[in-house]
């Protein structure tokens, strides 16, 4: 059977003012198999995922979801179909834990809406105990939690999470790849990950590369770790080198 | 002893009209970072259809209050569409809804003035005066103080209580994080902006007895201290501003008791006091989360 593809960018360009970000970029996100949007600081990842949502107009290029065009959608649009994005701080800091949940669903009804946030809860009970409390008031980690849960309150079929190891440290960075991989072992949701953090590619099924804002590699988890250059460019993941027996020199 | 519970009795009446007053315009700020010069204008215009009724149909001034909100969400409505989506697409929208506003001001400014003249015009008092604690305080003070109340509560309701104003005070938090949340932000924005001036117009009538009069320029000094206000609560929390009306009153009712030449510049020292020791504000963080 062929895989279903969720999102597809063609010739995608774009940028802030002047300034062009991104160069011609193709992607392609298959249903149900998750993407990590590799790539270092400034390389054009956030912008990526802010053009797949609608935040930044497309220049020039094509973007389907689900076999449906969807340039000239706002983002509204796009989150009612069922894609969903979480940015890098991803919460409303001045809002409660509660309200950040609710101000995502606004447009369901009242039923639908306390249904998702009892589940929301179930899945995140630490979220439950601290509905009331201000999301400022979180740790880093919680935040996070708090920022994937709002991006999941919808039910959405696509989620874009922009860095969602950003600021946590590595025990909370683990802590996010196991929820992530919860998530994905739920079933439903499709992830388009931005990332730089090599222990997101536990999740991966598929790699994307951005450099200068333009697609340098993509292709599949195995081929991306059995391409030593590449691999070695982002997190030192290089394949050991092939054994000839001889003894080592020191 | 009793001058200090009159001043402070009439502090907080004054302050709660204050608050009334102030609540619009930082509604318009927090949303979408709109510096309405022309508030007090608007203030003042409310103003002028309580006079008008009063004089050509000789009703209640007070009606003017209800009045005053179909014509101002009308109105509203015209000068959004006039002026928003412009301001909205400017690179810096404070500076220039600045100078937008203040050319809408002298609009309004004018239009007073050749409707009206540029002579003060006055209501008649409501009433008797009211007890308070054994003391007389003017009916139309406790008149404004007594509807400024439920005015206030209801935009903690719209804020606090609603759908729309949860969407409200998440496009104040972080409009591009509100965006991507599905919020529809244009429809925020509208709403925003025609309550603001519904709140400003609403609050005319009672501006008239509370200044004892109006004229075409009045509306100049009371946007400024509708600034004060917000500032001094919490710019772009609305919320706050009705306890830096209060502040505002309390300050201004206790210098005039045992001050008085210092009255005019006391609020505003309070203001940099603020600006200098609390920039967020008085209410800044702690009234945003209900």
């Amino acid at each position: 059977m062929s895989e279903q593809t969720s999102l597809r960018a063609s010739g995608l360009s774009t940028g802030y003012g002047a300034l062009r970000v991104l160069w011609d970029v193709d992607l392609t996100v298959a249903q149900g198999r998750t993407t990590v949007l590799l790539g270092a600081n400034g390389a054009g990842k956030s912008t990526l995922l802010k053009a797949l949502i609608g935040l930044r107009p497309l220049w020039s290029g094509t973007l389907t979801y689900e076999d449906e065009s969807i340039a000239g959608w706002s983002p509204e649009r796009r989150i009612a179909a069922g894609m969903s994005y979480v940015s890098e701080t991803g919460i409303f800091a001045g809002l409660s834990v509660e309200d950040n949940l609710r101000v995502v669903a606004t447009g369901l009804r009242t039923a639908t809406l306390r249904q998702r946030l009892e589940r929301t809860y179930e899945q995140f009970p630490l979220l439950a105990s601290r509905r009331r409390e201000s999301a400022g008031a979180l740790s880093g980690g919680q935040r996070k939690l708090l920022s994937l849960a709002k991006g999941l309150v919808r039910d959405p079929r696509l989620l874009l999470m922009d860095e969602p190891s950003a600021g946590l440290s590595p025990l909370a960075v683990g802590e996010m790849v196991d929820t992530l991989a919860q998530v994905v072992a739920q079933g439903g949701v499709t992830l388009l990950l931005a990332e730089q953090n090599a222990r997101v590619l536990e999740l991966a099924d598929v790699v994307t590369i951005i450099g200068g804002g333009r697609v340098t590699f993509a292709g599949p988890v195995e081929e991306f770790r059995s391409t030593a250059d590449v691999a070695e460019q982002f997190f030192g993941l290089a394949r050991p080198a092939p054994s000839t027996g001889a003894p080592e020199e020191t | 002893m009793r001058l200090f519970e009159y001043a402070l009795v009439s502090g907080v009446l004054y302050g709660l009209f204050y608050g009334f007053i102030g609540v619009g315009l930082n509604l318009l700020f927090g949303v979408m970072r709109l510096v309405n010069l022309a508030h007090g204008d608007l203030v003042v215009w409310g103003g002028y259809l309580a006079y008008s009724l009063t004089t050509s149909a000789h009703v209640n001034a007070l009606w003017a209050i209800p009045l005053s909100i179909p014509f101002s969400l009308v109105g509203g409505l015209i000068l959004y569409l006039i002026t928003v989506p412009r301001l909205r697409r400017a690179e810096d929208t404070e500076t220039s809804s600045l100078i937008l506003f203040f050319g809408v001001s002298q609009v309004l400014v004018a239009l007073a003035t050749m409707k009206y003249g540029t002579n003060q015009v006055t209501l008649p008092e409501l009433g008797n005066p009211v007890m308070i604690f054994g003391q007389p305080y003017a009916a139309s003070l406790v008149a404004s103080a007594s509807l400024a109340v439920p005015a206030l509560a209801l935009f903690y309701f719209y804020l606090y209580r609603t759908r729309l104003g949860l969407a409200t005070r998440a496009v104040m938090a972080n409009e591009e994080e509100a965006i991507a949340s599905g919020v529809r932000v244009r429809r925020v924005a509208t709403s925003a902006f025609v309550i603001g001036i519904a709140f400003a117009a609403a609050a005319g009538p009672l501006a008239t007895f509370m200044l004892g009069g109006i004229n075409p320029t009045t509306g100049g000094g009371l946007t400024i201290t509708a600034f004060t206000i917000i500032i001094i609560g919490s710019l772009g929390n609305p919320m706050g501003t009705a306890a830096g009306g209060i502040l505002y009153g309390l300050a201004s009712s206790l210098t005039q008791a045992y001050a008085a030449p210092w009255t005019g510049m006391v609020p505003y020292a309070l203001l940099l006091a603020v600006v200098l020791l609390r920039p967020s504000g008085l209410f800044g963080r702690r009234v945003r989360i209900a």
